[in-house]
């Protein structure tokens, strides 16, 4: 595959969240609202791609049997930075993503990542297929972002859109992320048959 | 003894704040195993045996281990290891003394290490002040034990919901996840009925 | 036996590099987010006591522990107005709520501001929402003038007293126009949905009142007795 498509091919045909159907977890969570869902985007990508470049660097002296415990090591190496760097210097996104930091570690699509393709693949490839797969995993968090900050809470990066309007509380809530997601999957099905 | 503060963890974790309907941690599994209820009663139970001991340990070593030596940072490495450990471990026993729920688990047994739920409860009890409280390790693994008795509450109704889907007239394009989601979210709703609820002051 | 030695090695070979490169991050890390937390704390004394000058940080210990509060004062109309700040620390629906109170002699609140909440997103977290005058078209067209900094439900607890009860009412989200009715009443009206949160700030700064006014005394600033007193008050000039 060419190095571009390695690159876009997260971010439309293996999309994570709407296509291959990981990493979905921390997207309900947070995407309450376009500053959590950028901020998130933003470390996980930088795990993702960290992670890969480590993985695919010591794919040759693994054993086999034990990549899983080296793979979490090496995820939650990074996930302690980024934990660390945004507790320092960004104190309010970092209570804004709660728990949701460390649940990195834990992401689907990482762990998923390094398994599938970092490990089997050269640390460029390993590079571009990380950008592509947070990019991917962005834009759906951004996309679940607006739709529900704006019906949830009548904001958009924390602004008021229309005075006076009263919010559809339950949209930032659990039932919204469930329903904003299966409609959005309902989307996705549509138009994939229809490209049939 | 303050039995009052144990009911009202228990009944936080497994209905006001549920880890999948309110809180919407552990998904994976919740969409991956809810196709049948036997095996989403087996998952349920192993996620309930891995939260309540993972709880004990992840508490038992941030208290003696991470604070004392001043590693706190090191929390989310040390958490992990261990619940992969405690998997790991949950794979061997039901491997000997459960194989045929061994095979219908298939992937989705080792997988409980990536469960947000898991890590996310060994977490939570240590934001909720747990650690160096009166009875605080009592009280962490409570509330794992709760986290894992709401989660396969909510796996249980999500099975049966879907056991009777597989008969229902549904679009083609809403088949498989989409519907499964407007499930959950009709779900979550209904538990939101739950919140604001505090039982004892 | 090499089933063992390549994978042992393999892992400490990885864990000496993780452990190494967290100590860093930690190192480099550790002093920023120290010197936030004092911040932190000198921020909301100037919320919580607007315009004055914090003179001292005291404490006394009592069977709950210890008592950390500070004392200030300001020129107002001419007189010297003493005023105090203390933490207040109570359980919210979901975790620890940490509040710091401001008030002056005459036990009148001059602010508050909620330092530590994890309350519910969209209910309980409403307690620290700041009700913006301009929308995001006004932002984006430069319509926009200077904003509300504080948050509506902090700005109620203003000119309340602590001598008296304060009580919670369900009126609705709060707006300037409520004030002058909930002040001379003393109340506060909850967060809709969230009555919970609301009831647990009030409780937590009533208790913690409670504990500072049996062990300090606090006197207005013409009354100071001529000699000094007893064992466990402490006088404050």
């Amino acid at each position: 595959m060419s190095m571009f498509a390695e690159f876009t091919k997260g971010i439309w045909k293996r999309n994570p969240i709407l296509i291959i159907g990981i990493g979905i977890c921390p997207t309900l969570a947070v995407s309450t609202s376009l500053s959590n869902a950028l901020w998130m985007t933003l470390a996980a990508t930088f795990v993702l791609v960290c992670s890969n470049i480590l993985v695919s660097m010591v794919k040759g002296i693994t054993p086999a049997h034990i990549r899983i415990p080296v793979f979490i090591t090496i995820i939650a190496t990074f996930v302690i930075i980024v934990e660390l760097t945004l507790k320092a210097y960004q104190p309010s996104v970092y209570s804004a993503l709660g728990i949701f930091i460390p649940l990195i570690v834990v992401n689907c699509i990482i762990l998923g990542r390094a398994e599938e393709f970092a490990s089997k693949n050269g640390v460029f490839a390993s590079i571009l297929d990380g950008l592509g797969m947070g990019a991917g995993f962005g834009l759906t968090l951004c996309l679940l972002a607006i739709i529900r900050e704006t019906i949830g809470a009548n904001k958009l990066l924390g602004y008021t859109l229309i005075k006076g309007f009263e919010p559809v509380g339950a949209m930032v809530a659990a039932p919204g992320a469930f329903f904003t997601l299966g409609l959005l999957l309902w989307g996705m099905n549509r138009i994939k048959a229809k490209g049939n | 003894m303050e039995f009052k503060i144990f009911i009202s963890i228990l009944l936080a974790t497994v209905l006001v704040n549920n880890y999948v309907l309110s809180q919407i941690l552990g998904l994976c599994p919740f969409l991956g195993v809810s196709k049948k209820t036997e095996t989403a009663l087996g998952m349920g139970l192993s996620v309930i045996f891995v939260m309540t001991i993972a709880s004990f340990f992840t508490h038992v070593v941030y208290q003696y281990l991470l604070i004392p030596f001043d590693l706190t940072y090191l929390r989310t490495l040390a958490f992990i290891l261990i619940i992969a450990s405690l998997v790991q471990l949950v794979e061997m026993i039901l491997n000997k003394t459960a194989p045929s729920l061994y095979q219908a688990l298939g992937i989705f047994l080792p997988l409980i290490t990536t469960n947000c739920a898991v890590l996310g409860v060994a977490v939570l009890n240590i934001e909720s002040g747990f650690v160096g409280s009166n009875l605080g390790l009592l009280k962490s693994v409570v509330q794992g034990f709760g986290a894992g008795v709401g989660f396969t509450l909510a796996l249980y109704l999500m099975a049966g919901i879907r056991e009777r889907l597989e008969l229902a007239d549904i679009p083609e394009n809403l088949k498989g996840l989409p519907i499964t989601f407007i499930c959950a979210g009709l779900m979550a709703l209904s538990f939101l009925g739950f919140s604001g609820m505090k039982l004892f002051k | 036996m090499k089933y063992f030695i390549k994978p042992t090695l393999v892992l400490a070979l990885l864990a000496g590099f993780a452990g190494f490169l967290l100590a860093f991050v930690n190192s480099s890390t550790k002093p920023v987010i120290a010197g936030m937390e004092k911040e932190k704390g000198k921020l909301a004394l100037a919320v919580a006591l607007p315009g004055f000058t914090i003179l001292e940080e005291k404490s006394f210990r009592d069977e709950k522990g210890e008592f950390i509060y500070h004392t200030a004062e300001i020129n107002e109309n001419g007189k010297t107005v003493k005023g105090y700040a203390f933490t207040a620390e109570g359980s919210g629906y979901s975790g620890t709520l940490r509040t710091m109170v401001g008030f002056d002699e005459n036990f009148v609140i001059r602010g508050i501001c909620i330092m530590k909440q994890s309350e519910t997103p969209g209910l309980g977290a409403r307690c620290r929402e700041i009700a913006s005058k301009y929308t995001f078209a006004d932002f984006v067209t430069g319509n926009a003038g200077e904003d509300e900094t504080k948050p509506w439900f902090e700005k109620q607890f203003e000119s309340l007293s602590l001598a008296k009860q304060i009580k919670v009412v369900k009126k609705g989200d709060w707006n300037e126009s409520m004030r002058d009715s909930l002040v001379s009443a003393n109340e506060v009206s909850a967060i809709t949905g969230a009555t919970v949160t609301t009831n647990a700030v009030r409780r937590s700064i009533e208790e913690s009142f409670a504990r500072m006014k049996t062990n300090v005394e606090m006197l207005p600033s013409e009354t100071i007795p001529a000699s000094e007193e007893t064992n466990s008050a402490e006088a404050v000039q």
